[in-house]
């Protein structure tokens, strides 16, 4: 959805620049070259982004897939009704916001600090390799990543447990994984590790942007470092900061399907079953098509719906917007 | 005469090794057998849940099943998606290879039309296939449409040399408390309880007195057992009884005593602590660790860990299945039903344009010549026939067990294709065992020396003996009844009723001191609201159906 909100803006910028009331058409003609160009890229997005919105047809079937879409049974709004009248759902949804929100704050805190600390270092070496190790995990995949965090939390000899018993914080190893309460603690941790670096890095290209010669002159008023940190590097990259916040609110329904799957287990999962897991368990699970399709229509209808609100807001209060 | 035969199959071998470089289609030119004009046709074949490669004409074996039968097999394998993703596109387009093994996913080709009924092909070619199935026939019809799709190959085994099903417990505490068997479950976890308090470590690591997997997929291995330790056999979520009505067990006596029990012993701390929080690969890496004392499961599940405690030679760590029951019961049937399963085996596919010539190659698979072919192998090879009886030399009974000899030779890989029963009272017409692990030499060659001490203070001759044989059953296993999805509410309350079970069996096992019954009456109330038992009626009527068509 969201990129399919990014080229419009292109186009827009272009014809902004062409004089008011000049027929569409006109103006057309004049910049085939441009159209040409964006032409391909119209057509994917269209092929890949458009027209298999067809198949939310299958959302007010009962769909069976030998029988296709042209054969299954009409049934309205029945698999909606479905799906606001079950519990679990809206216990899903409560663990999709609430592990959302928590990877949002942490995750940006994190990188953002992240970005900030890397890039108060001098040594350019220790810089690179810093970098180069904070976004490593990023490539590791959830499977073997939800290994070393059950490995590392285990209550048998896991690394988390000996550290807090050699410090007396703790007399008997905690049981992290299998506390429901701490679940969402967990995948905002592990999420963290494994993307932060990743995360910092369209920050320090940011901060990379700002002019030296401010830091320079505030270098002669005599500012200290953190001063310049929150007077010129902060503020620097507040543009970055919000649009990504905005774009990042579309996907506040989304918590990472892969994540959620191999973190959770029988016993947290009043905590851990998020929309996806719920999609997968109770649609794709018991073949149900229809239902995984109508909950989708609902997650796309509230993504659309929160990120337009959001960028509105952002419009009015602070003039920046994603489109 | 064995000399000319031989003769004759070098000039086919060399002729179908020549005709192999034309085009592999369907009309491929044959050989000259016997003086008449035999033509090698090629059927696709596609196998769910095979994911490893698979070419099965390509194999020693392979080739002769394709001069006695003409066939030859183009096999494709699962690659990449899961079963249900592949079914479904599958479907969507309509293209199918010729043979196809549905494997789970045979609702969803039946439903689709793809699946060509064999029910006419059977009465009018099927020689061979009605001296095998012979009465199983009618068992093999679709609940749904009443036709049959393919010839389960889910039928009787070889005779087994382990127990299938049990409570499996280390070799030094069945040896320390002389050879125990069919034990009350308070004697049980007595036993483990004094044992680990004599051994609180093993190899310098802490012993776990009883585990289990309690991931997301292992959990029937604790929520099953109940109807198991009353004595009833595995037929899923319910009891039956004789007349086959059903009975969900989950909120039974049985259940609450046995997880009871088994909350007591975890506030003794004989629990694995991690056993709701880790992953089945966790588990099974503790049994091949050898901490781990007892914990029920299949012998097929832990065959990779039994091979490593042999390598680390920790053999008093091997575990062994023992019975246990709830005190007054008699007969005790954890080693399940003996039946045959309706559902997988290798389909023809509306995609065929020679059903009739894929139905005849499935009969001839099920023919004497082949079948020895594919069970034992090739003559003088990987068996020897001394007087008109097949048996195995030495080096031929290590092959038997080498699956990657198995793999290259082509033998024992047509499991899928219809076939006899596979136990020690199905034999040949020429008297041979149609298997050669139903061969007492190959048996009582089989036990290792840490195994014939547990044979021998057991006092039986087979392993499987230490538990009662697998029972016959009227209606089949039972857990093989799927409810349909024309009753979505049915299916959402046993999901949902499953998926609390899960997660009530974690509260209700790691329970603290004195709040156990408080945790099971809200676990009755929540399973009640799910209406847990709606579906007793749906089973009670596929089982009484089954009881009425079947005997």
């Amino acid at each position: 959805m969201i990129k399919a909100e990014v080229s419009p803006k292109l186009e827009n910028g272009s014809v902004a620049l062409m004089p008011k009331k000049k027929s569409f058409f006109a103006s057309l003609v004049r910049q085939k070259d441009l159209v040409l160009i964006t032409l391909p890229f119209a057509a994917l997005l269209i092929l890949f982004n458009y027209v298999p919105l067809w198949g939310w047809i299958m959302a007010f079937q009962n769909y069976k897939p030998g029988l296709g879409i042209f054969n299954s049974k009409w049934v309205g709004f029945k698999n909606f009704y479905d799906l606001f009248h079950d519990s679990y759902f809206f216990l899903g949804i409560r663990n999709t916001l609430g592990i959302s929100l928590l990877k949002l704050v942490t995750g940006y805190l994190g990188s953002i600090t992240l970005a900030l600390l890397i890039n108060e270092i001098k040594n350019l070496a220790f810089k690179k390799t810093v970098q180069t190790i904070s976004y490593l995990p990023h490539f590791v995949s959830w499977v073997v990543v939800s290994g070393l965090v059950y490995t590392c939390l285990s209550t048998d000899g896991g690394v988390v447990n000996e550290i807090l018993m050699k410090l007396h914080i703790i007399s008997e190893p905690f049981n992290f994984m299998g506390t429901p309460k701490l679940f969402w603690g967990v995948m905002a941790g592990s999420d963290l590790w494994k993307e932060i670096g990743w995360n910092s890095i369209i920050y320090l290209a940011a901060m990379s942007g700002i002019n030296p010669d401010i830091y320079e002159a505030a270098d002669i008023d005599g500012a200290g470092r953190f001063r310049k940190i929150f007077s010129i590097t902060l503020p620097g990259i507040l543009p970055t900061i919000k649009i990504l916040l905005i774009l990042s609110v579309g996907n506040l329904l989304t918590v990472g399907f892969e994540q959620t799957y191999l973190l959770s287990n029988n016993m947290v999962i009043d905590y851990s079953q998020t929309l996806e897991l719920y999609v997968y368990n109770y649609g794709m699970g018991m073949g149900r098509y229809s239902f995984a399709t109508a909950a989708g229509i609902f997650n796309s209808v509230v993504a659309l719906i929160l990120v337009t609100t959001f960028n509105k807001l952002s419009k009015t209060i602070s003039g920046e917007s994603a489109f | 005469m064995k000399k000319q035969i031989s003769v004759i199959m070098a000039a086919i071998m060399i002729a179908s090794a020549a005709s192999g470089c034309q085009s592999p289609g369907n009309q491929a030119t044959g050989a000259t057998s016997g003086g008449e004009q035999k033509e090698i046709k090629t059927f696709s074949l596609y196998t769910m849940g095979q994911t490893t490669p698979l070419d099965l004409s390509n194999t020693p074996v392979g080739k002769k099943v394709t001069e006695i039968t003409g066939v030859k097999l183009k096999c494709d394998y699962q690659v990449g998606s899961d079963e249900a993703t592949i079914a479904t596109t599958q479907t969507a387009s309509g293209q199918y290879d010729d043979l196809l093994n549905p494997h789970n996913e045979l609702n969803v080709y039946r439903d689709a039309g793809a699946l060509v009924p064999l029910d006419d092909y059977i009465e009018k070619y099927g020689t061979n296939i009605k001296k095998w199935y012979g009465d199983d026939l009618k068992k093999l019809k679709d609940p749904e449409t009443g036709h049959i799709y393919s010839l389960s190959p889910a039928r009787k085994t070889v005779t087994p040399i382990y127990p299938l099903y049990g409570f499996y417990v280390q070799k030094q505490v069945l040896k320390a408390n002389n050879w125990p068997n069919k034990m009350t479950l308070d004697d049980f976890f007595a036993m483990l309880e004094k044992f680990a308090k004599e051994h609180p470590t093993i190899n310098g690591q802490k012993v776990i007195p009883f585990a289990s997997r309690g991931d997301r997929d292992g959990s029937y291995l604790i929520s099953g057992v109940p109807a198991l330790l009353a004595g009833y056999p595995n037929t899923g979520g319910n009891y039956y009884d004789a007349d086959g009505t059903a009975h969900n067990f989950s909120l039974s006596k049985w259940s609450h005593d046995y997880y009871k029990k088994l909350n007591e012993a975890q506030q003794k701390g004989m629990i694995d602590p991690n056993m709701f929080s880790q992953t089945a690969d966790q588990f099974y890496q503790n049994i091949a660790s050898g901490k781990v004392l007892a914990f029920y499961g299949g012998r097929w599940e832990i065959t990779n860990q039994i091979a490593s405690l042999e390598n680390q030679k920790m053999y008093d760590q091997v575990p062994f299945a023992i019975s246990v029951v709830f005190p007054g019961v008699e007969a005790e049937s954890y080693n399940g039903i003996e039946s045959i399963s309706a559902g997988q085996g290798i389909c023809i596919t509306t995609s065929c344009k020679d059903p009739v010539g894929a139905f005849k190659f499935l009969d001839a698979m099920c023919s004497e010549e082949v079948q020895k072919l594919v069970q034992w192998g090739i003559e003088g090879e990987d068996y020897t026939v001394v007087d008109g009886k097949m048996t195995l030399t030495e080096e031929q009974l290590k092959k038997v067990d080498d699956a990657d000899y198995a793999k290259k030779q082509g033998v024992g890989q047509w499991w899928n294709f219809p076939h006899p029963n596979l136990d020690a009272n199905t034999k040949f017409s020429d008297g041979n065992y149609v298997h050669p692990q139903n061969l007492p030499l190959y048996i009582s060659s089989h036990y290792k020396d840490y195994e014939k001490e547990v044979l021998q203070g057991y006092k039986v001759s087979n392993l499987y003996d230490m538990l009662a044989p697998m029972k016959s059953s009227k209606f089949g296993y039972g857990w093989d009844i799927s409810i349909p999805d024309s009753q979505p509410e049915l299916q959402d309350a046993q999901k949902k009723s499953g998926d609390i079970t899960n997660k009530y069996l974690a509260k209700l096992i790691n329970a603290k001191a004195g709040t156990f019954e408080d945790v099971w009456n809200e676990y009755c109330n929540e399973m009640k609201a799910a209406k847990y038992n709606s579906t007793e009626s749906y089973f009670t009527q596929q089982v009484q159906k089954r009881i009425k068509e079947w005997n």
